[in-house]
């Protein structure tokens, strides 16, 4: 019998079959492999990424190479990470804390809502993929957050030395475009929609 | 006091730390030039060996390995040449005993001719002598080379060893370095920071490859030629003709030089002189003609007169080491002016 099994029906039986058998260090060993708490870091770094669903396609050692690009920046609630208009160089993930992105509106001149992230979102995808890309909105931290970040040259470099792990990280990105586009297109119909059955109403009225 | 206030003022902090560091590091260039000096040849031969290093690291083999096993190529690059060199180099200079007097009475002759020519055609005498103060300068620069020779010896002794060192540090650390250093970098301007840093490392990097490269495809030419038509002194020549060509426009020329003076001075070469010429214009077509526009023309995109200017100027502050930093210099300059043009008037 597999040590696995021999403590699952040990589990089983209750707490008192522990308290009859000998505590052996394969025993042990196995509560310690299977404890989430194990590691120094309860949430490291490679494990907040298995929890992204874009990241699906990479194995753990492929997010560990990947983690290892990555940059941990912590900022204060209401900082700024970038501003609408600003050149932008990175990709972020949210770690812990909130972001809310907010774009200015032409004839109010003001800041707008536009949507709120929280944990395991991300942002800032195109600045990977265009050579001269600018915000088109503004990102400030709703909480205190923790963002892991990726920048164009980091990509260069994991497209250099880990092909693999690079073009995996590029569908990533397609796909987070893809999620992006599909959302937008729905919209963009939703609306499409709502100008075209209010136009005749308008008519009938006048 | 309000947290709003606290931020800024932690922002502000973050700022001056950030900026006071800069300043130390820039600063330490000067102070320190025994440090600078091996640290920056270490990081120039990084640079040149970073493909190297691309070719055999993958994940398996641990970036210490891959470090030190690129470290002790660059040590052997750089001084396995220079110790067999050195043999030969010796050998070839004993030769330059023999070449030394005929120069000197080849100069000598030419200039009786010219001064005979000036007094018999507008009977105009010339009343200085360059050619005594030539060789006057030539015997003082001996003396100084030759006083300042056991001192050259300590600092290669000490290069040699920290340059291997450094090289290996480079090459293992830079990135968790490079990591490190980020973190300390405001939030606000991480992004364009490290975009220029990396680019200002990209071009720094193509270029001084390309040009190792251009200056070896160079010498190997004028070195093979030169043992084909049995010309003396081919490996000075060829080395000569290398290190002359990291400088644009001016190089090729300079290069050529002393082939040329050994060509007028020795009447035996007169049979191989043309061969000579011929074959320093055919190598450097091939540089123009082909190794040029492959590696070195997408890397920096300049107008000859900036490159002509950022060399003059750079020759000016740091000689020869300036000459050559000046032209990927000059390219960085450049697209950091690019990139902020494009901040204030395509912003918007």
């Amino acid at each position: 019998m597999s040590e696995e099994k021999k403590v699952l029906e040990q589990y089983k039986e209750g707490p008192e079959a522990f308290k009859t058998s000998r505590t052996e260090i394969a025993t042990l060993k196995y509560y310690w492999q299977i404890s989430p708490l194990s590691g120094l870091k309860s949430k490291n770094i490679p494990r907040f990424l298995r929890k992204i669903e874009v990241f699906k396609n990479f194995n753990d050692s492929e997010l560990k190479t990947l983690s290892r690009f990555m940059h941990e920046r912590v900022y204060n609630a209401g900082e700024q990470v970038f501003e609408e208009g600003d050149s932008g160089f990175g990709f972020y993930l949210i770690y812990s804390g909130g972001i809310e992105l907010f774009s200015k509106n032409p004839a109010t001149n003001e800041n707008e809502l536009i949507t709120s992230y929280g944990e395991y979102d991300y942002f800032g995808e195109l600045a990977l993929l265009e050579r001269r890309n600018r915000r088109n909105a503004s990102a400030i931290c709703s909480s205190s957050s923790t963002l892991l970040t990726l920048y164009t040259p980091d990509l260069e470099e994991l497209i250099e030395k880990h092909p693999i792990v690079g073009a995996r990280f590029i569908q990533a990105v397609g796909f987070v475009i893809s999620q992006r586009f599909i959302k937008l297109s729905e919209d963009f119909k939703l609306l499409h929609n709502k100008v075209c059955n209010e136009q005749p109403s308008e008519e009938n009225e006048n | 006091m309000s947290n709003q206030a606290k931020k800024m003022k932690t922002n502000k902090a973050q700022l001056v730390f950030f900026v006071l560091l800069l300043i130390l590091i820039l600063g330490s260039f000067f102070v320190f030039p025994r440090i600078v000096v091996p640290f920056g040849i270490a990081y120039v031969l990084s640079l040149i060996l970073k493909p190297v290093i691309r070719l055999f690291y993958t994940d398996s083999i641990e970036r210490k390995i891959a470090g030190a096993f690129a470290s002790i190529i660059g040590v052997v690059l750089l001084f396995y040449p220079f110790v067999e060199l050195t043999k030969t180099i010796t050998k070839e200079s004993q030769r330059i005993d023999f070449y030394l007097p005929r120069l000197e009475a080849y100069l000598r002759n030419k200039y009786a001719l010219f001064t005979e020519f000036l007094m018999n055609r507008f009977n105009y005498e010339l009343s200085f002598n360059p050619v005594d103060q030539l060789i006057e300068f030539g015997q003082q620069s001996t003396k100084v080379v030759v006083a300042y020779l056991p001192k050259l010896l300590t600092s290669t002794l000490e290069l040699s060893l920290l340059i291997p060192l450094f090289l290996y540090f480079i090459l293992k650390d830079e990135r968790s370095f490079r990591k490190n250093f980020l973190k300390i970098v405001p939030n606000s301007f991480v992004e364009r920071f490290y975009y220029l840093y990396y680019q200002f490392n990209t071009k720094f990097g193509d270029y001084i490859f390309a040009k190792f490269i251009e200056a070896s495809i160079v010498g190997f030419i004028i070195t093979i030629g030169l043992l084909i038509i049995d010309y003396p002194f081919p490996i000075l020549l060829g080395l000569t003709a290398a290190i002359t060509n990291i400088l644009p426009y001016i190089g090729p020329i300079v290069g050529f030089v002393p082939a040329l003076v050994i060509g007028l001075v020795d009447q035996s070469l007169t049979g191989v002189f043309p061969s000579m010429i011929f074959l320093y214009v055919i190598a450097n077509i091939i540089d123009l003609a082909f190794v040029f526009p492959i590696l070195v023309s997408k890397i920096v995109n300049l107008h000859p007169v900036i490159v002509v200017a950022s060399v003059l100027i750079g020759s000016q502050f740091a000689g020869v080491a300036g000459m050559i930093i000046s032209i990927p210099l000059a390219a960085f300059l450049q697209m950091l002016v690019q990139e902020i043009y494009y901040e204030i008037y395509k912003r918007s």
